[in-house]
């Protein structure tokens, strides 16, 4: 579960408008939320405060357990490691392929061996429709390919939630599409997903919960009426 | 950190070397050069050291004899000699060798006759403990031996030996002084090139602080590549280094090479630099990341 109460973000530029004001939000665990708003409106500070890459000026954030209040620099990497993020640049690791790159978050702890890594990774390739280029470097990948190995990457470690920053700002509108039913699809799987996007259409038809950012304030949280009941 | 992943991550830094050969290249060449320049200081340095230390061990005290003394005298002289304690050894040269020696040099017929016999008189060649060889010890020496009875004349040349302390005291300083200055404009050209690598992979770090890397795991693949850059342009250093003494050495003669404690020492150090500058660019970009 992850919970905002009464989060007030200030950048350090003396004179800017706080980035967030007195945010409150609930996400459960396994939902999926929309984070709309046009660009500067907060989403990225939100998501921000969820992976602790930043914390809130005032008010609390928890996530998983984890609450901004007293978070040591431990923790925070426990947390890292049970969220997945996915960014509207991809970030891949441009020097190696494209297995290597969704395989990395596991070499990197040592919990698993050649093995496990192995099948986990062509489980999650294969999960994103991409086995069949595992060998690939990302440069001989388009952006739907290569946002696709971002996510297989992000979801590699079994993570509680998905961020995904704007994951089809880049994307032409089918391929956002196809990126967007990979996302439900994870989600179908019990992973808990926020996806910011300024892209209105992609959330008013899906019936999925959104939330509206604008200005640094929570201006809508609409669910779906009949959620549960359907 | 599991062994699994500290091989992998060190693995990393050797997998960087071949993925980025480019930057490689360049780290190494710049860091070969720049240890090259360390290693003409040493070797420079080292040659030096190794001349004024065979100067040093030149530095003796010649005590000429007075004439008729019996055997027992002169035991008991040796005896005397011995017991100082800035004495190592003595070797007695007859006037008769003493003779030998000087015509020998001179390469004259009949030099003997033409001064009307041999005028050498006995002498005692004394070397000293290598640890007393210093103008002040050797002018109390004299000193103290001119004083004794057997004894009618004692050289030491004590001007000369002041001089040559005073020469090595000076050199000791300059290349003190030179080692420091080039030592730190290596540190600073090392530690700007690993930073360039470092700074060419801020993704690779970024992504490690997205998925939960500590500093600890995001460190070891650049600390290791570092290292190995450091090492290889050490050693391509000191061969370039070996080729140019061993051509000085063949054309002019004299010069050597490093011995294998000095070139352990400069792989050392290259080693240590790596690191160092290493750690100090992870840690900078680390620190401007602020993720």
């Amino acid at each position: 579960m992850i919970k905002f109460f009464h989060v007030n973000k200030s950048y350090r530029t003396p004179g800017d408008a706080p980035a967030l004001s007195d945010v409150n939000i609930t996400i459960d665990d396994g939902e999926f939320v929309y984070l709309i708003g046009p660009s500067g409106a907060g989403k990225t500070t939100i998501l921000k405060l969820i992976h602790m890459e930043e914390f809130p000026t005032d008010g609390e954030v928890i996530v998983g357990g984890f609450t901004t209040a007293a978070m040591t620099r431990k923790k925070i990497l426990t947390l890292r490691r049970r969220v997945g993020v996915v960014f509207q640049d991809f970030r891949l690791l441009k020097d190696r392929s494209v297995f290597e790159n969704v395989a990395f978050p596991l070499r990197l702890f040592g919990e698993y061996n050649p093995v496990q890594i192995q099948e986990r990774v062509e489980h999650v390739l294969n999960q994103v429709g991409l086995l069949h280029k595992a060998d690939r470097l990302p440069k001989e990948l388009s952006g739907g390919q290569a946002q696709r190995v971002a996510l297989a990457r992000a979801v590699v470690n079994h993570p509680f939630v998905l961020l995904a920053d704007e994951p089809t700002a880049n994307l032409d509108p089918k391929t956002s599409e196809e990126i967007i039913q990979i996302i439900r699809r994870i989600h179908a799987e019990g992973t808990a997903v926020l996806l910011a996007t300024h892209k209105m259409e992609l959330v008013y038809n899906s019936g999925e919960r959104y939330v509206r950012v604008d200005r640094g304030t929570i201006v809508e949280d609409w669910v779906d009426p009949l959620r549960g009941v359907k | 950190m599991k062994p699994r992943t500290l091989r992998y991550l060190a693995l990393e830094g050797a997998r960087g070397l071949k993925r980025h050969r480019g930057l490689t290249f360049t780290a190494v060449i710049t860091m070969t050069a720049s240890l090259l320049v360390l290693g003409v200081f040493l070797v420079t340095s080292y040659n030096v050291r190794h001349a004024i230390k065979n100067l040093e061990s030149r530095k003796e005290v010649m005590v000429y004899l007075k004439d008729g003394l019996k055997p027992s005298d002169l035991a008991m002289f040796e005896n005397r000699a011995k017991l100082h304690p800035a004495v190592q050894n003595l070797t007695f040269i007859s006037r008769e060798e003493a003779w030998n020696e000087f015509s020998q040099s001179m390469k004259v017929e009949g030099l003997q006759e033409a001064v009307g016999g041999n005028p050498l008189p006995d002498a005692y060649r004394i070397e000293l403990k290598p640890e007393r060889r210093n103008a002040f010890t050797i002018n109390a020496l004299t000193e103290e031996m001119s004083q004794w009875n057997e004894v009618e004349e004692v050289f030491s040349g004590g001007e000369w030996v002041g001089r040559l302390d005073q020469f090595a005291r000076s050199v000791l300083l300059f290349t003190a002084a030179i080692g420091i200055a080039i030592g730190l404009s290596i540190i600073a050209i090392v530690s700007n090139t690993v930073r360039l690598t470092v700074v060419a992979r801020q993704d690779l770090i970024h992504i490690m602080r997205v998925v939960g890397a500590s500093e600890g795991f995001i460190r070891v693949p650049f600390l290791s590549e570092g290292v190995l850059q450091a090492f290889i342009a050490a050693l391509l250093a000191l061969a370039g280094l070996y080729g140019t003494t061993a051509f000085v050495s063949a054309r002019f003669g004299g010069v050597q090479f490093l011995s294998p404690l000095w070139c352990f020492g400069f792989l050392f150090l290259a080693v240590l630099l790596g690191l160092l500058g290493s750690a100090v660019s992870v840690r900078h970009v680390l620190r401007q990341a602020n993720i």
